[in-house]
């Protein structure tokens, strides 16, 4: 499914412009938007800083009225070239308009349809000839009625060559989570007795969605059933290890005669046992293999269930750059001098909270990690003395109540922001001082910094940055296939 | 007979319809009256040049391409 992203900054623009409730006219907008293509050819479209959008003052309009718009086609054009100049790869030209004075739904008119062919045909014969070497330009037409978005696209039929319609997704990474352009489903049987938190346009966001989880072991163990339950039916996990017999004090499901199995293929394997109309992925490799960052760059949810800070340190990256919503947990036991039992949770929403690198809630170390420092800077890190090696940490204590706790508020936290619900930014519990730490939007009014060099620099630029790749080889454990999925039933 | 050379004729795209129109014509003579500007590539400036009403006193470029059709918009009422 396409997706057109927008950040809570850019919402609000338009918004702003195009539902104040003082307006009597439709209006025409533009922006521009840096795409990708994921990994099953999907078209992914985010626009992240309010920059990007252009709105037109009264005298750019020919006519301007009720329920009819017309702007000299060189605004257009003139929108188009300055895009080009921004020398994107993928370059995405966004017109927005409204029939917000008299409609609550986006329902596109017969006016509409001309307009949009007109503009792809313009897009393929003329202004493609100006484009850099590399580049690529798409135009996306968007819609608001006062309580709906929509949003396509003109594609080109293989055969016939004639123009159609392909729809896309608008998702908005708001204070809550906002997917338009899907048709709300009743619950199934199976969900009657969460209808009262998820509604059904709710239950349709959820089912769509594409969801990651990184790591399989303890924590990630539960939070695919968790998914899984909660009405989610394509999920990814990944996870390059096997389940051993030290696992299974904490390990959800598996059992002895599980042992050996690759973490990742165990939990889809019962996730499809659970659910036969989803789709569960295993990706039997670390984060930074290209099948896992493709599922990552193609996914609408991260969620972090890892033991290590390199991990979130790349997913945090990863997250702000494709403006991906990205939920994190980590437990932590300490048992001297006293035991003590820490569990965290971390929510990052591009564009409306701080990131790992700037938020006041640090949850992983901010440093570039060893890994992806190339080798001829990190010898001559050593041979300066920057960086000792450290023996291998003996393994953590871990425990099963301790992970249901932490992803049972990991997973609460991600309903709450799908679910219209004030989600935390941060929660934060240790045992021995009675202490639960909660950090919404009511204690904690904190966005992205302005000096953060990844917030600042990175957020939604998509492909135009490439990804940091690790100095190191990556192995795979054994011979089987990286990616594997799991057939129904 | 008199016939029109075609060396002495200049290609023109408008709204991607091509057509001829002969060199001496003016921008004034190609586009309709209510048009306040377009747009043409400029190959000596390598950029998209916009040229507003005040200069359709000028030839026609070789080779002009610009989409005169106006966006239009518009919503369904009831």
């Amino acid at each position: 499914m396409d997706r057109l992203r927008l950040t809570q900054p850019v919402a609000d623009k338009i918004r702003a412009y195009h539902l104040a409730p003082s307006k009597k006219k439709e209006a025409l907008s533009f922006a521009h938007g840096t795409g990708y293509f994921t990994d099953n050819g999907d078209l992914v479209v985010v626009v992240a800083d309010p920059a990007d959008v252009l709105l037109l003052a009264p005298d750019c309009y020919i006519n301007q009225g009720y329920a009819h718009l017309s702007v000299p086609s060189d605004v257009r054009s003139g929108v188009v070239w300055q895009g080009i100049q921004k020398g994107w790869p993928i370059l995405v030209s966004i017109d927005i308009h409204d029939h917000a004075p008299f409609a609550d739904k986006a329902h596109y008119s017969d006016t509409d349809n001309q307009d949009d062919i007109r503009t792809a045909i313009q897009y393929r014969n003329n202004l493609s000839g100006y484009l850099k070497e590399g580049q690529s330009l798409y135009a996306v037409s968007v819609l608001l009625g006062r309580r709906q978005w929509a949003a396509r696209r003109v594609v080109w039929d293989g055969e016939s060559g004639l123009p159609r319609f392909k729809h896309l997704a608008v998702d908005i990474l708001g204070e809550n989570f906002e997917r338009h352009g899907l048709s709300a489903v009743l619950s199934e049987p199976w969900a009657v007795r969460q209808r009262g938190l998820i509604s059904p346009a709710q239950s349709s966001a959820i089912s769509s969605m594409r969801l990651v989880i990184v790591g399989g072991g303890g924590t990630g163990s539960v939070a695919v059933e968790v998914a899984a339950r909660l009405g989610f039916r394509c999920i990814d996990i990944i996870d390059h290890d096997r389940i051993e017999t030290s696992n299974l004090n904490r390990f959800h499901g598996a059992s002895l005669s599980d042992v050996g199995k690759g973490k990742a293929a165990f939990l889809a394997e019962r996730a499809a046992g659970l659910f036969a109309d989803g789709v569960f992925r295993a990706i039997a490799t670390d984060a930074f293999s290209d099948a896992a960052t493709n599922a990552l760059t193609a996914s609408d949810i991260i969620l972090g269930c890892v033991d290590n800070a390199e991990t979130r340190w790349y997913l945090n990256r990863l997250a702000v750059q494709y403006a991906i919503a990205y939920f994190d947990c980590g437990n932590l036991i300490e048992v001297e001098p006293d035991v003590v039992l820490h569990s965290r949770v971390s929510v990052v929403i591009p564009g409306l909270t701080p990131c790992g690198h700037c938020s006041d809630i640090e949850f992983f170390p901010r440093k570039i990690p060893q890994a992806f420092v190339d080798v001829q800077t990190l010898n001559a890190q050593r041979a300066a003395g920057y960086v000792q090696d450290q023996p291998a940490d003996l393994p953590a204590p871990a425990i099963y109540p301790l992970n249901l706790q932490t992803v049972s508020w990991l997973m609460n936290e991600l309903l709450n922001w799908i679910c219209g619900r004030s989600f935390a930014h941060s929660v934060y519990h240790r045992s021995d001082r009675n202490l639960i730490e909660r950090l919404d939007s009511t204690n904690y009014r904190v966005g992205p910094a302005e000096d953060c060099s990844v917030c600042s620099t990175l957020l939604g630029s998509c492909q135009r940055n490439s990804l940091p790749r690790r100095g190191g080889v990556v192995e795979l454990i054994d011979s089987t296939p990286a990616l594997e999925i799991i057939p129904h039933g | 007979m008199a016939k029109l050379n075609p060396q002495k004729l200049k290609q023109v795209t408008i709204d991607g319809v091509a057509a001829q129109v002969p060199e001496s014509a003016r921008i004034a003579d190609v586009v309709a009256p209510e048009v306040s500007a377009v747009e043409v590539f400029n190959d000596n400036l390598g950029k998209l040049e916009l040229i507003p009403r005040g200069r359709f006193h000028e030839g026609v470029p070789q080779g002009m391409n610009t989409q005169l059709t106006p966006i239009a918009k518009g919503g369904v009422l009831g």
